[in-house]
């Protein structure tokens, strides 16, 4: 006989094991010493309960506990999520009633084409741009009084109960305030609100020995900064020398000084003249990289009009739909876009790749120094072909499935507890909604912030690389939920595990490209998903499987 | 008259006051586990005893008769956590929550709690989920058999053998936790 489980142990010390059973337990304790030690162990354990419980006089208050509850948070919960829905739709609605056009106005939510993409971060942006800098302020204004409260409040539980989990957190984060905060200090400045202009400028003679956030309408950096500039205007003018990276959001960005960093620039004209010493992130309507320009590594641009007249020190990427390149490249150039053309100036050091949909649309001047290979890619124009009348859309649908379907098998293997998403009811629905919608949302606010302040850039990164899995993830857990519920199947075995998973997440893939409705329904799934993840996560991580708590709490 | 006066006095009264006096402790101490309140177990151990008056001709006396008072109080509290709207799911143990015996890495109480007062655990019991709490009261306090935890709570065999074994293992973690710095 094998070494029983805990559970028929606890049986037997129950004295409710059948008979039969309990013979066979009996024999085996004669030659397991390590099973009889862990039933008398088990036995020892009720008599220490039953005397415990049977051995007062009288019940007192005192055991009374009061159970956490957090309605307001759970209904908050439920209602964010209807809200969200219902804005949605009522979006939909009005653009239909205005354009008559109903597939087309949907094609923004779909997250994964590529105009959809566009739109939303386009949207995104603007709006960023106009209410940004009240949102950030406040958020930033909020967010670390928040932490510091929170790292004092730690700080004295751990001088009221010395645990070793608080212990370790305190100690963790008190090191990562020392290591972190001088060297990553950060210095605000806001402009203010009764001045006309709201103009921020920071002087040629000015030296700022740490990293600078300026909120204003136009900025003016003239001085020196030891440390990151991040910068939330409509005009941002650099002139003087940043030694650590730049991050821009505003309309106009023009950048004289020198660099040493990278920088990010998320604007409608990015302009750069100086020296950068290391890459050049951009996103915007107009890039231009002037001819006295030069940059140290490469050049990443998405961008409708690109120039590129400076200097390049090694690779030139760019997304956009005209390209002019008069300057030099290091080394390769890899353009996608409508229309490019090299001047007789340029030079490139390595190969050309262009992809484009016609090859006149390549206009090379015959002085044009490019010493590796010219490469044309075309792009083959398939207008008015449906996606669904093409192979190969369903070849990368059938990779999504296995993809998913291994992902699934992998996650449930290593994480059984997931199984049990809080989807039920419609409590649990509701508020898997809403948590996975704040989950959805608040998580980039927090990585930017945390990305900013005191806390760090490692912290920020692993964030955002968490939320990104848990966003992938989110379908497989309510696809293997869907799967569960139509196989009718309770066992949590691999075989049913494996089959309602495979069922539910091919439902999920065709209901994710059923025209028109196909976005809305996979941003409704991934945020049910999400927060389903989340509770069941939390639930795991607490330890405790009480489906019941958490569907009273919602209640 | 005389006739009348004479004849005995309904043996009632009085022997239900003793029987009264003898299981009050026992009762209101279990409603108070089961409802984890003193005030509602002052006014469940007096509906329990107003029951116990009122069926006290059923009760068969070949067995102890503080077992049947016991059974009475724990149908009633059990009812009165089931009508408390949210509880409806109370006992009902989600299927798909599979047992997972071996992951149960925490020895038995018996480390743990060797150098426990009797205040501490029962403070852990009471923090417990009323469904795992209700198993165990049953089972610890009234020394009831998973059947008759069964038959009282309306759930299967083996949900209780289950409910049971869960409650002790968050009853292990809920101690663990606070003597977290005290464990070797």
């Amino acid at each position: 006989m094998i070494c029983p489980d805990d559970f028929t142990l606890s049986q037997y010390a129950d004295g409710e094991l059948p008979e039969d059973e309990t013979g066979k337990l009996v024999a085996h304790f004669e030659v397991c010493a390590g099973c009889r030690e862990r039933a008398l162990a088990f036995e020892a354990e009720n008599r220490l309960l039953a005397e415990s419980l049977q051995g007062i006089e009288l019940w007192t208050p005192e055991l009374q506990t009061t159970r956490r509850k957090i309605p307001g948070t759970a209904w908050g919960c439920s209602l964010a999520f209807p809200l969200f829905a219902i804005a949605v739709l009522m979006r939909s609605g009005i653009d239909f009633i205005l354009d008559k056009k109903p597939p087309l106005v949907l094609d923004w939510l779909h997250p994964f084409s590529l105009s959809g993409f566009l739109n939303l971060m386009a949207t995104g942006f603007f709006y960023f741009l106009e209410k940004g800098r009240d949102i950030m302020t406040a958020l930033i204004n909020e967010v670390s009084t928040a932490v510091i409260c929170l790292l004092i409040l730690g700080l004295l539980i751990t001088m009221i109960r010395r645990t070793r989990i608080t212990a370790a957190t305190v100690s963790l984060t008190a090191m990562m305030l020392v290591t972190v905060v001088p060297g990553r200090a950060v210095e605000i400045r806001k402009a203010v609100t009764e001045d006309e202009n709201r103009h921020v400028s920071v002087a040629a003679d000015e030296i700022i020995d740490d990293s600078l956030v300026v909120f204003a309408d136009s900025v003016d950096v003239r001085g020196t900064i030891t440390g990151d500039l991040v910068t939330f205007a409509r005009r941002i003018t650099v002139s003087g020398a940043v030694h650590g990276n730049i991050i821009t959001f505003g309309q106009n960005v023009d950048i004289r000084g020198n660099v040493d960093g990278d920088i990010f620039g998320f604007a409608q004209s990015i302009r750069t003249n100086g020296d950068v010493g290391k890459n050049l992130w951009a996103f915007a309507q107009d890039v231009t990289i002037e001819p006295d320009a030069r940059l140290g590594q490469n050049a990443t641009v998405f961008a409708a009009n690109i120039n590129l007249e400076g200097n390049v020190g090694r690779d030139v990427t760019a997304f956009g739909a005209i390209h002019d390149i008069s300057g030099s490249v290091g080394r390769h150039a890899n353009i996608y876009g409508q229309q490019i053309s090299v001047q007789s100036t340029s030079t490139i050091g390595g190969d050309l790749n262009a992809r484009v949909d016609l090859e006149k649309r390549v206009q090379i001047h015959p002085d044009a120094t490019i010493q590796g290979a010219t490469n044309v890619e075309l792009v083959k124009k398939e207008e008015g072909t449906s996606k669904y009348l093409k192979l190969g859309f369903y070849f990368r649908q059938l990779l999504r499935i296995v993809g998913a379907f291994l992902m699934g098998l992998l996650l449930f293997w290593l994480l059984p507890g997931l199984k049990r998403a809080p989807l039920s009811n419609i409590q649990g629905l509701l508020a898997s909604g809403g948590i996975g919608f704040l989950a959805a949302v608040a998580t980039p606010i927090a990585v930017i912030i945390m990305a900013i302040t005191v806390i760090g850039l490692p912290v920020a990164l692993a964030t955002l690389i968490f939320w990104l899995l848990a966003l992938y993830l989110s379908k497989i857990v309510i696809g293997r939920y869907i799967g569960g519920i139509l196989t009718g199947n309770g066992k949590d075995t691999f075989g049913s595990t494996a089959l309602s998973l495979f069922i539910g997440i091919t439902i999920i893939v065709v209901a994710i490209n059923l025209p028109y409705i196909g976005g809305i329904l996979n941003i409704l799934l991934i945020l049910i998903g999400l927060g389903a993840l989340l509770i069941t996560a939390y639930r795991m991580f607490k330890g405790r499987n009480e489906p019941a708590q958490i569907q009273e709490s919602v209640s | 008259m005389n006739a009348t006066a004479e004849l005995p006095m309904p043996t009632i009264e009085p022997d239900f006051s003793e029987i009264y006096q003898e299981h009050h402790r026992r009762v209101f101490n279990l409603c108070a586990y089961l409802l984890n309140s003193g005030d509602a177990a002052e006014d469940a151990a007096q509906e329990v005893f107003i029951r116990v008056q009122r069926k006290i001709d059923t009760y068969n006396s070949e067995f102890p008769l503080s077992n049947w008072i016991l059974k009475i109080a724990s149908n009633y509290c059990v009812d009165l956590l089931r009508k408390r709207g949210k509880e409806k799911r109370l006992f009902v143990v989600d299927t798909s929550e599979s047992l997972d015996p071996t992951s149960d890495k925490p020895g038995p109480l018996r480390n743990i709690l060797t150098s426990e007062k009797g205040k501490r655990i029962r403070q852990a019991v009471a923090s417990l989920n009323e469904k795992f709490r209700t198993p165990l009261i049953l089972a610890f306090y009234n020394d009831f058999t998973y059947d008759e935890i069964a038959e009282t709570m309306g759930i299967p065999r083996n949900t209780v053998a289950t409910l049971l074994f869960r409650g002790k293992q968050q009853l292990r973690e809920k101690l663990k936790k606070e003597n977290y710095h005290d464990l070797p």
